[in-house]
């Protein structure tokens, strides 16, 4: 082995290094620090990055989970609804583990779970038919990615030092709190809106919270009306793969003594009548349940759930989360007949 | 463990001081390799048995081979490396490639063949590490003397910096470094760490946060763009991969100097180029010279036939897609460059002002080409599927109208993003990092450090793997 590197780019520049640093660090610590300041002092707080490795490092809570041990799976409906402490208070159960992914489909990730010989735990399904229904497949791809990024994480002894390190911080600095991330800042004040703290976050036990009081509900109820609207209902054939795919995953699952409950949470206003429309109850909803076998919960079936408002026609407001909980967990239970 | 973690700045805090303590060479190169199999074990523990075996086997064939005195000897255990290191890339890396394409060939023939999901997982850095073991023992077939130490060759193999996704280090590169007792120097230390901190900058701000989001909005759903969309995709992409890997190759080279170790440059303004050859030894250098001294060469090279000289190119190309993953997207997109040196080969020997002209403007004029039509390529590359490379072709050539709806701040971003790289790249196109560093006042480094370290802690952490850590 006689060559070695010959060229000279790739050799240490020389110092002086200490003061370098030292001035480097002196000068981040500062920006950093008044970064902080000038954030907090504006009301914002801490809040955790819904990252991959937060989800990961939940999903491998779900490992070996039996009964009454649960899980939610879903998307921003089941997120911003569900106060897991409150739902496993009022029935006595551990909080359940929070796997749901806004705008993804629930459908791979109750798959993985079927597929997941340790798991016998209650999974709690939030159908939202738009979604779990989804012709183009896009929400299914993008949630199976994470099923899949999170199996790679998943080998990785230590990947719970990076998940605990990173809620440390998220809990910790408001600098790193997705609410101040430079796009967004960029785009509220191209948008002319004031630099406010964020409507929506995330905590670490990966419930959302949703504070309807820092925006304006009609117009994002508009929002969501016109992003539906470009929306269609699956072919049948779509809807009855998705079925039988489901189908089968409870079959697993309760194969091993778990159980599976679908739950309807509620949408109002336009956009619940135009959910109703596309996607009629008697050829989704019913059919699901009866191909499955599977209990379900339809917010429009109870009282207890069909009081609660949804200000932008889709999601629930962050002090409606804990009451909303606590009324479902308590359907939950009769319904599943799953007892501490 | 991946480099822009902190679980890995408390990994290398360890190592660096672990390194410092006095204790005899043999000894800080011995807890070097603990260290990077503990760094390796971190992803998957079990698969540190297959970088023992390709350290075992060649260490072995290679002695043999020095020793034999007959050819045949020599050939047969140049062919048990290969066969070993060749055999687990084609286990792990394409076996269920060639199962699904036998399917697909079963299918377009009338049958039906169902077998069971193979379910492999791809062990991390693997088409990285054969390929450095096995330019070792071809080293040694071509009349090189074997390393006597299989210390330093277990560490030239598992060597943390480089182990998961390069540069792929020759061993002459490597090896004789291991000879005189190394101790990490204010210098080495000051600029490896100024190294990393550049590195994360190009991951962590250029590639994920600023270019990724627009790349990723527009191959979701290739379908839905139009020119303009599809154009600032590919764009985005262009320069995600490339901040994303020059910034892994930049963290390697900063991590290896911080320990008194030098890797070969693995990226020199590679968007800066005139002309595809000039491309190929500006990207992925210690890949490309790889393919062209292992594989190029031996086939012929240029010093065959025209034709034959074409076919040799195109080969490499081929082969050197198919290295990057088990998927007929990487070898359309090798071919393509395959296609590119060979066409650019014709026109030299014909027109050769047209490939290496000598005023500001034409070689201006050439360099943006090559820019273009590498970007053009990466279509094939990124895309998730064939129907849409397709499409996104279409859209970048017709002149389509689309109605994807990209966010304008990112596209913003990545617009910025995209500027910043191609005048980085052309104004560093002659210099080096170290030479513009070497020239800048000491607390003039100071600011530029401290500005990348609070944009590195102002981006939002979304967990993007290193694109190249999928090969």
């Amino acid at each position: 082995m006689h060559s070695s590197i010959s060229n000279s780019e790739n050799v240490a520049v020389r110092g002086p290094w200490g003061r370098t640093w030292i001035l480097a660090l002196a000068l981040t610590v500062g920006a950093l620090a008044g970064v902080e300041s000038e954030w907090r002092s504006r009301g914002f707080e801490p809040a955790v990055a819904d990252s991959a490795r937060l989800w990961s490092a939940h999903r491998r809570r779900a490992e070996g989970l039996g009964l009454p041990g649960s899980v939610i799976v879903g998307a921003s409906r089941a997120q911003y609804a569900i106060d897991p402490s409150a739902f496993g208070d009022e029935v006595g159960w551990p909080a359940p583990i929070q796997l749901s992914l806004q705008g993804r489909s629930p459908l791979p990730i109750l798959t993985d779970l079927a597929a997941d010989p340790t798991f016998s735990g209650l999974v709690v399904v939030d159908l939202t038919e738009r979604i779990y229904f989804d012709r183009t497949r896009q929400r299914e791809r993008r949630a199976r990615q994470r099923v899949e990024e999170s199996r790679a994480l998943g080998a990785n002894p230590v990947a719970f030092i990076e998940a605990a390190i990173d809620a440390w911080i998220g809990d910790t600095f408001v600098f790193r709190s997705p609410a101040v991330a430079p796009d967004r800042l960029l785009a509220l004040t191209q948008d002319g809106f004031s630099i406010e703290p964020d409507e929506r976050w995330v905590e670490a036990d990966r419930s959302a919270k949703m504070d309807f009081s820092r925006v304006d509900p009609v117009r994002r109820h508009r929002r969501w009306l016109d992003a539906f609207r470009a929306e269609q209902a699956p072919p049948r054939r779509v809807r009855d793969r998705i079925v039988g795919v489901t189908s089968d995953a409870v079959k697993r699952i309760r194969a091993r003594g778990g159980e599976v409950v679908f739950v309807r949470f509620p949408s109002k206003g336009a956009l619940g009548a135009l959910e109703r429309k596309v996607f009629p109850r008697e050829e989704y909803w019913d059919v699901l349940l009866r191909r499955t076998g599977a209990p379900g919960i339809h917010f429009s079936d109870y009282e207890s759930l069909q009081s609660f408002e949804t200000p932008d026609g889709s999601h629930l407001d962050r002090r409606d989360a804990e009451a909303f909980s606590r009324a479902l967990a308590r359907l939950v239970r009769e319904k599943t007949a799953v007892r501490p | 463990m991946v480099f822009d973690s902190f679980s890995f700045l408390l990994f290398f805090a360890v190592v660096v001081a672990g390194y410092q303590l006095p204790l005899r060479w043999r000894v800080r190169k011995g807890l070097l390799l603990v260290f990077s199999y503990a760094f390796y074990a971190a992803w998957n523990p079990p698969f540190v048995v297959l970088i023992w075996l390709s350290t075992g086997i060649d260490w072995f064939a290679s002695r043999r081979i020095a020793a034999a005195t007959s050819r045949g000897v020599k050939r047969a255990f140049l062919g048990l490396s290969l066969a070993t290191n060749l055999g687990l890339l084609g286990f792990f890396k394409y076996g269920g490639f060639l199962l699904e394409t036998f399917v697909e060939v079963v299918r377009a023939l009338g049958g039906d063949f169902q077998p069971a999901a193979p379910d492999i997982i791809l062990p991390i850095g693997i088409s990285f590490y054969t390929f450095q073991t096995l330019s070792y023992t071809i080293d040694v077939y071509r009349g090189e003397e074997p390393w006597p130490s299989f210390l330093d060759f277990a560490l030239y193999v598992t060597f943390f910096p480089q182990l998961v996704a390069g540069p792929i280090v020759r061993s002459g590169e490597f090896l004789p470094q291991t000879q005189q007792p190394k101790r990490s120097t204010a210098d080495d230390l000051g600029w490896g760490a100024s190294l990393i901190v550049i590195g994360l900058f190009f991951k962590v701000v250029l590639a994920d946060a600023m270019l990724a989001p627009t790349s990723d909005a527009v191959f979701a759903e290739a379908e839905k763009a139009g020119f303009l969309a599809a154009w600032a995709g590919v764009f985005a992409f262009s320069g995600q991969i490339y901040f994303d890997f020059a910034g892994y190759s930049t963290i390697a080279i900063g991590a290896a100097r911080c320990l008194g170790f030098t890797l070969p440059l693995n990226f020199r303004s590679p968007y800066a180029s005139i002309g595809f050859s000039d491309f190929w030894r500006r990207w992925h250098i210690s890949l490309s010279s790889w393919l062209r001294d292992y594989l190029y060469i031996p086939l012929g090279g240029n010093r065959r036939r025209p034709v034959r000289v074409s076919m040799n190119l195109l080969v490499t190309m081929l082969l050197g897609g198919l290295w990057h993953g088990a998927s007929w997207l990487f070898v359309l997109w090798g071919g393509l460059h395959g296609l590119f040196l060979a066409t650019e080969r014709k026109v030299r020997e014909r027109f050769p002002r047209w490939v290496e002209p000598g005023g500001a403007i034409g070689r201006g004029f050439v360099m943006l080409g090559t820019y273009l039509l590498v970007s053009y390529a990466w279509v094939f590359f990124r895309s998730d599927n064939l129907a849409s490379a397709v499409s996104l072709s279409r859209a970048m050539w017709t002149g389509r109208s689309g109605t994807i709806d990209l966010n304008v701040v990112q596209l913003e971003f990545a617009l910025t993003a995209t500027l910043f790289m191609l005048v980085g790249n052309v104004l560093m196109r002659e210099r080096s990092l170290a030479g513009v560093t070497d020239r800048l006042p000491w607390w003039g480094r100071s600011v530029l450090l401290a500005v990348m370290l609070v944009a590195i802690a102002l981006s939002p952490g979304n967990d993007r793997a290193f694109l190249y850590f999928q090969f």
